[in-house]
């Protein structure tokens, strides 16, 4: 009995450290999903995972940079996106151009990523810096996100090869009698692996959004007066167009081998059970697998217009939220992505500035069909695979239990292994909650000050977002980027679609009704407090007998930080949200509208001096209207 | 790159400019009562693949510059150096200012620059980064540059890896 405990015991552990969402992950995904992603940034930050040896370290990490983003702090994310940057450029890229997901360093071993993780992780780290008008950090971070991929090839069917025929060819590969490359010493490596290490070819890569984003950076740097950019802006943008278009014919060429393998498995000589479990497999792809006929004609145009230089500020806007990863095959051994339920499709996003008409832009990246990519993946739930269940279990169809037939030997292996290894087989199934499902690179043109951009993705209302207040861009690059992160959710936000900015804060130069009066004293201003915005006050008639002082003290005696937060800070909650915080968010991202275009419960004064302003605000207001004279 | 790095180049180019700059070079001709010279420094601008932050790329010019005998150039030869006038602002607003970065007379002449560019090899398990800095003191009138030097070195990063 003690020693089922015992083997009890370990199996829980063992699960445990398998890797399950977390529940402060599930928190902030839930926080996502209703766009508070200030309470987001609350759940993660001081709750960082400081193990560099454990998944969390990379993925709590992204989702608060992320959160951070999409609430318009870049200066808030940059430390969080260093850190990253600094992970993933670790030893970095392999010999012959791809990336690997697990490093050993100095005997600390730590995780990158998936490749598909990886390749977008470059890329908000290029979102992060081009909204600080780091336009040469964006150029590197995007540039190192086009590393090459391990492909295995296809199946005789002519699709791609899927995790468990990698097992498979790999286990084959290790029994084949016939003469191969020399042995590897011990020192260089355990001949078992040589397969996975040496049996794909490194291909292209086919990330669209990693060429479009870097060809954006550099056609910026070329606005500067260098030529060379221009032409490597123009090679990267034609590279995007070019994979779009072969990416389109291998996804119909795909699509016909999905159908001929239907016929083939209802032929009358099918396992029926089989060809069942098969076809329902093939068929959920054909239905999830939307390939719009235009998709790659869309990306060439949208290319065109990027490569005629018309516009000033670009926004990338993700939508919907990514596939989720899962354990499967015997004992959960093998892990694979899938699309989350509502989560599918490729359909345009909608962009109008003003009242012109709505500009037509396709998704730039469909995190759905890159991760369901072997080439994408990591082999490492394969390692593992033969590592814990052995070769022989493998070659057995142990590893292939999606088939669904059970030619393991299962019992006598099992029994020999032990309950505690079958724990340990179990696939690590930990990832980030909240990456988007699609992400749109739009390139605008903002002519006037205070403009409004709408965006909607095809007929989805809930995803309508209304970002008003945003200027034509500043500085030498005259381009400005915007990261929108469209709420999650299947039900509409009011607040999302208002359209109006209803508190004066030091992103919008515009006046707001009622902005004659700072927040903490019942008006509708939640700029700092500067002599500027003193002066304001005080044409308005309101805060006569203050000086600066007096006004910047009140905020002091509420605990409200003054510094504007730099680089190396994270603003908590802003005040509006009964934070302490008077950052605001960059106008034109979802941070901005949450805030300013909703609104708010008075804040209650924490200290004296404030309540007894407050009152006396009031009693003047009072006879202000008394006398027929408020405003 | 490392903060060592950093400390190297900004070293290297300081004393290859110096040395210039003493033996003669594009001031040799200069003296006290010429047309005063202005050169106005730009950060770096970065074409590697690393990320380098804002006060990496103004220290390693800053860095350049508090090597040289900027009062005897300023006396003897009539050069001053100065920062462009948005890092000049955001340094007053942090209270940063020298009063050396903040001459009366502010219209530049020349222009210092630095591009840096990297070339990037894996070989086994090493990867190794070639780093090109390329220095430069333009003319703005004419457009010639009137110095130029570099400074090279490359930096490999170890480490097994595996999927």
């Amino acid at each position: 009995m003690i020693a089922a405990r015992t083997a009890g015991v370990a199996l829980v552990a063992a699960t445990a450290a398998a890797g399950c969402a977390k529940p402060n992950d599930r928190l902030v995904l839930r926080q996502v999903e209703a766009g508070e992603y200030g309470q987001a940034r609350e759940a993660l930050s001081g709750r960082l995972d400081e193990n560099r040896t454990s998944r969390g370290f990379l993925y709590e990490r992204m989702m608060l940079g992320l959160v951070c983003l999409a609430d318009g702090l870049p200066a808030a994310a940059e430390p969080t996106f260093d850190e990253i940057y600094e992970t993933l450029r670790t030893q970095g890229i392999n010999a012959d151009k791809t990336v690997a997901s697990v490093v050993l360093n100095e005997r600390i071993k730590f995780w990158k990523g998936e490749p598909f993780e990886q390749a977008l992780l470059f890329v908000y780290v290029a979102i992060q810096k081009a909204m600080m008008n780091e336009w040469d950090n964006a150029r590197a971070a995007a540039a190192n996100s086009l590393f090459l991929l391990k492909d295995f090839g296809s199946d005789p069917s002519g699709l791609s090869k899927t995790t468990e025929q990698i097992a498979r060819d790999a286990v084959a590969h290790e029994q084949d009698p016939s003469p191969k490359k020399p042995r590897k010493t011990k020192k260089q490596g355990n001949q078992g692996e040589d397969y996975l290490d040496e049996g794909y070819e490194a291909a292209e890569t086919t990330f669209v959004l990693g060429y479009l984003m870097s060809g954006v950076a550099n056609a910026v740097l070329g606005r500067e007066g260098d030529p060379d950019r221009v032409k490597e802006a123009d090679e990267q943008f034609d590279k995007a167009a070019q994979i779009a278009e072969r990416m389109h014919r291998r996804e119909q060429e795909d699509l016909r081998a999905i159908r001929r393998g239907l016929g083939e498995l209802r032929g009358p000589d099918a396992d029926e059970a089989a060809a069942r479990r098969a076809a329902d497999g093939r068929e959920a792809s054909l239905s999830q697998e939307r390939v719009l006929e235009s998709a790659a004609g869309d990306i060439a145009a949208l290319v065109k217009r990027l490569k005629s230089g018309r516009f000033n500020t670009i926004f990338i806007v993700d939508y919907g939220l990514g596939p989720t990863k899962e354990a499967y095959g015997m004992d959960g051994a093998f892990s694979r992505f899938v699309q989350r339920c509502g989560w599918t499709g490729r359909e345009p996003l909608s962009a109008a500035v003003d009242d012109r008409p709505p500009l037509s832009v396709p998704a730039a990246c469909d995190l759905n069909a890159m991760a369901r990519d072997h080439r994408w993946n990591n082999m490492e739930d394969v390692r593992r695979a033969k590592s814990y269940l052995g070769t022989a279990l493998l070659a057995a169809g142990a590893g292939v239990a999606a088939s669904g037939r059970d030619e393991y030997g299962v019992g006598a292996g099992m029994m020999l292994m032990g309950m505690a290894m079958k724990a340990s087989a179990r696939a690590d199934t930990r990832h980030c909650l909240i990456l988007p499902q699609r992400v749109y690179l739009v390139p605008l043109n903002i002519s006037r000050p205070r403009s409004t951009v709408t965006l909607q993705v095809g007929q989805d209302a809930a995803s309508r977002m209304v970002l008003p207040g945003i200027d034509p861009p500043t500085g030498p690059s005259r381009v400005q980027l915007r990261y929108v992160r469209l709420t999650p959710t299947r039900l509409p936000a009011d607040w999302a679609t208002g359209g109006r900015i209803l508190y004066a804060n030091d992103q919008h130069g515009g006046r707001v009704a009622g902005d004659d009066l700072p927040f903490i004293l019942g008006g509708r201003c939640v700029r700092l407090p500067t002599s500027e915005v003193l002066s304001h006050y005080q044409q308005a008639g309101r805060l006569m007998d203050l000086t600066l002082a007096d006004l910047q003290n009140l905020y002091r005696e509420e605990g409200i930080e003054l510094e504007p937060q730099s680089a190396g800070g994270l603003p908590g909650r802003h005040v509006l949200e009964g934070g302490d915080s008077l950052v605001s968010p960059l106008a034109g991202t979802a941070g901005f509208v949450r805030l300013f275009c909703r609104e708010h419960a008075p804040r209650r004064p924490r200290s004296a001096a404030v309540r007894t302003l407050m009152k006396r605000v009031r009693e003047e207001r009072a006879a202000l209207a008394g006398r027929g004279q408020d405003h | 790159m490392t903060v060592d790095d950093y400390e190297h180049i900004a070293a290297e180019i300081g004393t290859r400019l110096s040395a210039n700059m003493a033996g003669g070079g594009f001031l040799a001709a200069r003296g006290p009562n010429d047309e005063k010279m202005v050169i106005a420094i730009q950060k770096v601008q970065n074409l590697t693949n690393d990320i380098m932050s804002e006060p990496t790329r103004w220290y390693l010019m800053a860095r350049v510059r508090d090597s040289l005998p900027v009062g005897s150039l300023s006396r003897e030869k009539n050069v001053a150096f100065v920062i462009p006038a948005e890092r000049l602002r955001q340094a007053r607003q942090r209270g940063m200012l020298r009063e050396e970065d903040a001459p009366m007379d502010r219209r530049p002449t020349h222009v210092m620059s630095a591009t840096f560019r990297s070339v990037t090899r894996s070989t086994g398990r090493e990867r190794t980064d070639l780093y090109y800095c390329d220095y430069a003191i333009t003319d703005l009138g004419s457009g010639e540059v009137v110095w130029t030097d570099k400074v090279e070195f490359k930096r490999a990063a170890s480490g097994r890896t595996w999927d």
